[in-house]
């Protein structure tokens, strides 16, 4: 256990380094401003006719026109996207040669 | 004789094809064990198995008193690998390298960075060790390999062809620093190589490897005498290798 926390660690600070990190940082971080976006621009053509608009926020539940959802987007592609890293993972240790090192360790 | 590493009838096929047959063999505790073979013998597939990396299609092995297929961490725990051609995290320094590999074996980080220190003045690399090994030489790389392993103060070492792709001086280090380690600390040493006249000058015994066959197995001296009918001294183990090499398997 202890093992796979120092495994866990390290790839983390690699990750946190790496390019493609930032890369899939930013894409989250503009979709989430797309979704936002969007979601305003429904609310607003939905209390359109109110004079005096109450608990909008619950209309981003009770609204009719589908809204386009980020927790969906990230339920959807966030398991691709770690299945991807790990087999990436993985394939980055046998390059570099390092694999059959890791395993002969007492993990 | 405190057996270290023996195997019973251990054997390794690949579909059709054997890739290690009925391979008995014992090592003792403290001995430096050279094993030969031409390339595809089935050294590494040896190693493999014994290490619990690899699943022997019959047979078994002890290593340390540990069934490798079954209690392979305890395996793991006790002995270091050092496998042919070994890589290295490039973008991180030696001392970093072995920081990760010590971590992973439970070495506590308050005396870390003196075993690492230790590791690394060890094996000649204490001035390059805040060095990114992405610019280390063959042979520096090589050195760390062996600094790496002794970060879990093994008992045993497994080292395959420690000496490849290094040029004379640098086998010579290797290989004194092999003999050192066994003879200071009584590690026993499992190492394979092609270079014969250094596995002469360091091995206690050699065992050779013919097509997956264990085909002689002793003290240089014995081999010599049953293959060459000639004394001590006066062979070089490469005559004996020719030897058995040319005589091929024999047929069970």
């Amino acid at each position: 256990m202890h093992g796979l926390l120092v495994m866990y660690r390290k790839e983390l600070e690699d990750h946190f380094s790496s390019t493609r990190f930032i890369l899939l940082l930013t894409v989250i971080l503009m979709v989430s401003l797309v979704t936002t976006y969007m979601v305003g621009t429904g609310l607003r053509k939905e209390l359109e006719g109110f004079a005096k608009p109450s608990m909008v926020f619950l209309l981003l539940f009770t609204s009719t026109g589908a809204l386009f959802s980020l927790v969906q987007f990230i339920a959807f592609f966030g398991p691709l996207i770690g299945l991807i890293l790990g087999f990436d993972a993985i394939s980055r240790e046998r390059a570099s040669r390092t694999l059959s090192k890791l395993l002969s360790q007492p993990i | 004789m405190d057996t270290v590493i023996e195997t019973h009838d251990l054997s390794k096929r690949y579909g059709n094809q054997t890739a290690v047959d009925r391979l008995n063999l014992q090592v003792a505790r403290g001995e430096i064990f050279g094993f030969l073979g031409p390339n595809g013998a089935g050294k590494t597939t040896t190693f493999l198995m014994l290490l619990g990396l690899s699943e022997p299609t019959a047979g078994s092995a002890r290593v340390c008193g540990f069934d490798p297929t079954r209690e392979a961490l305890k395996v793991k725990r006790v002995v270091g690998y050092l496998p042919e051609n070994v890589g290295f995290y490039d973008d991180m320094t030696a001392s970093d390298n072995l920081r990760f590999v010590a971590r992973l074996n439970g070495i506590r980080d308050g005396a870390l960075t003196g075993k690492i220190n230790e590791a690394l003045d060890r094996v000649g690399l204490l001035a390059e060790g805040r060095k990114r090994v992405g610019a280390y030489s063959r042979g520096m790389r090589q050195r760390l390999g062996i600094a790496e392993v002794l970060m879990k103060d093994p008992r045993v070492v497994f080292l395959d062809e420690p000496t490849l792709g290094l040029d004379p001086d640098g086998t010579q280090r290797m290989l004194e620093m092999v003999r050192g380690l066994s003879r200071e600390r009584g590690i026993t040493v499992f190492f394979s190589s092609h270079q014969l006249d250094q596995v002469q000058r360091i091995s206690d015994r050699v065992g050779i490897m013919l097509q997956g066959n264990l085909v002689g197995i002793g003290p240089m001296d014995d081999l010599a005498k049953r293959k060459l009918g000639v004394d001590q001294a006066q062979y070089t183990l490469e005559e004996i290798y020719m030897k058995y090499f040319q005589e091929g398997v024999p047929a069970a």
